[in-house]
């Protein structure tokens, strides 16, 4: 993995704000936390993003389902890989709650929940039972119900 | 004539050109592929192409192509025997080797206890002494607490000296010394930024050479006990540590010099009982080699050797891995004419800076002996969140000369857009006499771009 030498600038000295800016944005997108850059001539930049801003940013990737909001429409997706297992709730016109799971993703005896995130009511259904699935897969559609 | 195969389906655990390489010969061998990949990979050409395709996880490498479970309960789910790991990422994880070979799967690699000894440079140094391996004057193992012990260690191997961490790589954690003025302060600055950035203190120290030239040699040893010896590699021309423009052979070395080496290179395999393909990496000046460490996997520069030798290394790896015979000796394998190798990256040609960004247009060079390995096509978007190696132009000629005009030719008719390259710079440096003539040191590409530029 040398994509973080790739993607920050020479070290000659200090560098600007906006490098360092820049430099950050990437590590919190590569999921790191610290880089150390040095010229060989034994000046050295040690960098670290600060672990709240990583957190945050790794929480909304590993916790919540990817979400994408169509007006209302909310498509709830394959949190990791595996075989789809619909529960009864994935069925067009049922009417769910935040946390209520819509499909199990399964690798043998490991079994992962797919949680809906708002309330509302299933309007399409994505997924094939059965089939090997991808992260970030599209699952279900729910039209949400208010805020 | 396929008689009990280990694997018949492969997880490739890796991206980009040689995730495509390893698919074409697993495809050659009858073998079934799978292709894991990231979100930011979804288009990739050999995800399209994998008989099974499955999306892992997000861009960050270390929630897909490093993500040693995930890695694993993907090869289950996808009913994988066996796993590739490539170059990079996970291949010389030994503890990923294991596990691999734990959980009743295939590792296309060598053991973990292989990746082991040579992942540390202090064993690695003693095993490849022990096997008669030639080495740079050096501690010969952990420098010791003492100041005075190191100084004495020093002036025994003569200034100027480098120190080293023993868990360091590619270019990190070293530092030369030219006298015995700076070699304390030297030492423990280096002791702590090892134990900062490696989580190990441990350094060596060595002779330092000047103007070394870097000469590899390609290894192939299957389980049966027969270790062979693919010729030599010149990777001399490198920037920042990243090797930039290989050849094969190295020029003017001669032939017998390289056979001895070769010879010993393959002794030590069948001493630590190594399978795989492997490459031994040596500094080389004048006249004398000596070993800096060995990569236990494929390289990115292994397709000059392919061209050289006519032997597909890749598959040769799988075979291995299947618990086959090489089914060649030595004296089968014949070096043929020169073969050169330029690294296309999607960077800046002055500022080396990434390109990432969307190819817009992918005119490809041919004509004989020139091979483009890639896994780029028209309209295929450059990540950011990788390495910027979007390709490599491979030429072969009878001779060094037709090799280097077949390249120039072949860099000519590529025609990129969309994103920037360094096939600037690659016309530039086969244009240099210095180049041209054959031969120049580990530091030439730097002092020559240090020259070209207008500062």
């Amino acid at each position: 993995m040398n994509a973080a030498e790739n993607q920050v600038p020479e070290f000659e000295g200090i560098p600007s704000a906006e490098d360092l800016a820049r430099i950050a944005d990437f590590l919190i997108k590569a999921g790191l936390e610290t880089i150390e850059l040095s010229d060989g001539k034994g000046a050295r930049c040690f960098m670290r993003v600060t672990s709240s801003v990583v957190k945050s940013d790794v929480q909304v990737a590993e916790n919540v389902p990817p979400v994408e909001a169509l007006s209302s429409r909310i498509a709830v997706s394959a949190p990791y890989f595996g075989t789809l297992v619909l529960t009864e709730l994935a069925t067009v016109g049922t009417l769910v709650q935040p946390g209520d799971v819509v499909a199990k993703m399964r690798i043998g005896a490991l079994q992962i929940p797919v949680l809906v995130p708002v309330a509302g009511t299933i309007v399409d259904v994505a997924g094939k039972d059965g089939a090997l699935t991808g992260y970030g897969a599209p699952v279900v559609q729910v039209e949400s119900t208010g805020r | 004539m396929n008689k009990m195969q280990r694997f018949k389906r492969v997880l490739i655990a890796n991206r980009g050109e040689i995730a495509l390489r390893i698919q074409r010969a697993c495809r050659q061998l009858g073998l079934e592929t799978v292709a894991v990949y990231s979100e930011a990979d979804a288009d990739s050409r050999h995800v399209r192409e994998a008989d099974v395709s499955l999306c892992i996880g997000p861009a960050a490498a270390s929630k897909s192509y490093l993500d040693r479970d995930g890695l694993l309960l993907a090869a289950k789910v996808t009913g994988a025997g066996a796993i590739h790991p490539g170059y990079g990422f996970l291949s010389e994880n030994a503890d990923f080797a294991d596990a691999v070979e734990a959980a009743g799967l295939t590792f296309i690699g060598p053991t973990g206890d292989s990746i082991r000894m040579m992942g540390d440079k202090i064993t690695a140094k003693r095993a490849m002494r022990e096997a008669g391996v030639p080495c740079v004057p050096g501690s010969d193992g952990p420098l010791p607490a003492s100041a005075e012990e190191v100084r004495a260690i020093a002036l025994e191997v003569g200034f100027p000296v480098i120190v080293k961490a023993s868990g360091g790589g590619g270019g990190r954690g070293m530092r030369v010394v030219h006298g015995g003025d700076d070699l304390e302060n030297a030492v423990a600055l280096t002791a702590k930024e090892a134990q900062q950035a490696f989580g190990n203190p441990t350094l060596y120290l060595e002779k330092y050479m000047q103007k070394p030239r870097h000469v590899e040699i390609q290894v192939l040893c299957d389980t049966h006990g027969t270790a062979l010896w693919l010729g030599a590699r010149d990777c001399s021309l490198q920037r920042r540590h990243q090797k930039v423009l290989e050849e094969a052979p190295a020029p003017g070395i001669p032939p017998e010099t390289i056979a001895e080496i070769g010879e010993r290179c393959v002794q030590a395999c069948r001493q630590i009982a190594y399978r795989g393909a492997g490459t031994f990496e040596f500094l080389y000046e004048d006249g004398i080699f000596a070993f800096i460490e060995m990569n236990t996997r494929v390289q990115v520069e292994h397709p000059i050797t392919e061209e050289t030798t006519g032997i597909d290394i890749v598959a040769q790896q799988i075979r291995i891995a299947q618990g086959e015979t090489l089914g060649l000796r030595q004296n089968d394998i014949l070096m043929q004419g020169h073969a050169i190798e330029c690294r296309l990256n999607a960077e800046d040609a002055a500022t080396f800076m990434p390109s990432p960004g969307t190819v817009t247009r992918w005119d490809l060079p041919g004509g004989p002996g020139i091979r483009v390995d890639t896994h780029v096509v028209s309209n295929y978007t450059v990540q950011p969140y990788y390495d910027s190696l979007i390709g490599k132009i491979i030429s072969h000629g009878a001779t060094r000369e037709q090799a280097i005009a077949r390249m120039r030719v072949a860099l000519a008719e590529i025609r990129v857009e969309g994103i920037s390259t360094n096939i600037a710079l690659h016309q530039a440096l086969l244009a240099d006499p210095q180049f041209q003539e054959g031969g120049v040191d580990i530091h030439h590409l730097e002092r020559w771009l240090a020259e070209r530029s207008p500062s």
